[in-house]
């Protein structure tokens, strides 16, 4: 009778599928074991024996599965991230910058033409401000002005590869 | 919308306006910034998060803890080089022990020697990494040598399966096998677990003192 009765747990054992939070809730097999097979187990103490083994094991498995995280095994993993595919949140800004300052300067050569010839007031007066600014020097504090306009343009941008 | 509002809310964690990273986001989010976005940042979190299963899972199928961490840290590259092409039809989870598996298939057909286990493998499993009982790392050591002698089929089955946050169906994905045969090889490997236990006299087959 008693062979029998740990014959059966043996059987139910290793069919029952238990994650670990059951085990550590119930370990006694109070909602998870058939009702039969819980009343002969709380009699003998053989199968009491067997049951704790199978609990002790279950849970050890489930808890050995991983292990523990190890910071350095990311920073390593991190450090070997195939170098051109990491964002280069730099460089795509200075490349968006460079194209937005020559959007600007095409702009600019396009629309002298137009202003040369147009009799309007103030793209010409703009224009005279530009050239007489170019001849200062001031130019060049322009183009960096543009360039810095342009930066802070990509990186306002919410979809620009190197804000998220 | 809520990918929108997530990105939006992790741009602005990264630039410190909240204090809070890429550890707020649910691992699809984060796939999309280090798939299409490159982020490294992105990959960084979704490394830290997976990497313990990860290890674990290559350390139970090679027996061996350097060769699991090199072989773990294969796995990640290749997830993120293959990450544009992640459809998101199962979880990251999923997806990135299934490149574990065949990273571990690949290293065993390139090395003939893992065809079997490499010597000594039970008792370079089981090193505990913190204060335990004598009992308790007893425990692991055989347990880790009973999984060791498992046939590689059931191995791979049994381990994944106490992975926890693997159903069936995953593992049968992850192995490319059908679901009965995942559950036939698992009730075979616990089978095969307990008797190994027994027979060799383990903490676990001992009746608790």
């Amino acid at each position: 009778m008693r062979r029998d009765c740990t014959q059966r747990l043996r059987d139910v054992l290793l069919d029952v599928e238990l994650d670990s939070g059951q085990l550590r809730i119930d370990p006694t097999g109070r909602t998870w074991l058939p009702a039969a097979l819980r009343s002969e187990v709380e009699r003998s103490a053989e199968a009491r024996a067997q049951l704790a083994r199978f609990v002790r094991t279950e849970r050890e498995l489930f808890d050995d599965a991983r292990v523990a995280t190890d910071p350095f095994f990311t920073a390593r993993v991190v450090e070997r991230l195939p170098a051109s595919d990491v964002d280069h949140r730099g460089r795509r800004t200075l490349i968006l910058a460079t194209f937005h300052a020559l959007a600007f300067g095409v702009a600019y050569v396009l629309v002298f033409p137009w202003l040369n010839g147009d009799a309007s007031e103030l793209p010409g007066a703009v224009h005279l401000w530009i050239e007489s600014g170019a001849e200062s020097g001031a130019l060049w504090g322009l183009v960096l002005l543009f360039v810095l306009g342009s930066w802070l343009l990509g990186c306002a941008r919410p979809d620009a590869p190197g804000w998220s | 919308m809520s990918h929108v509002l997530a990105r939006g809310l992790a741009g602005l964690a990264r630039r410190g306006r909240l204090g809070r990273g890429f550890a707020e986001l649910d691992d699809a989010c984060l796939v999309e910034y280090a798939g299409a976005g490159r982020d490294s940042d992105a990959f960084a979190e979704l490394v830290r998060r997976h990497q313990g299963k990860v290890r674990g899972l290559l350390l139970r199928l090679t027996g061996n803890r350097t060769l699991a961490d090199d072989l773990s840290q294969e796995v990640f590259l290749r997830a993120f080089r293959g990450l544009e092409r992640f459809e998101g039809r199962a979880r990251f989870s999923t997806w990135i022990y299934r490149i574990a598996y065949n990273v571990y298939l690949n290293h065993r057909s390139r090395s003939k020697v893992l065809g079997g286990l490499p010597a000594g493998f039970d008792t370079r499993v089981a090193a505990p990494e913190t204060l335990e009982s004598a009992g308790r790392c007893d425990l692991r050591r055989d347990l880790a040598a009973a999984i060791g002698q498992l046939d590689e089929r059931y191995r791979a089955v049994v381990v994944l399966y106490y992975i926890e946050d693997v159903s069936y169906p995953e593992i049968a994905e992850i192995l490319g096998l059908p679901l009965g045969t995942v559950k036939t090889h698992l009730h075979r490997a616990r089978k095969m677990l307990r008797q190994y236990l027994t027979n060799n006299g383990s903490v676990a087959g001992r009746p608790l003192s």
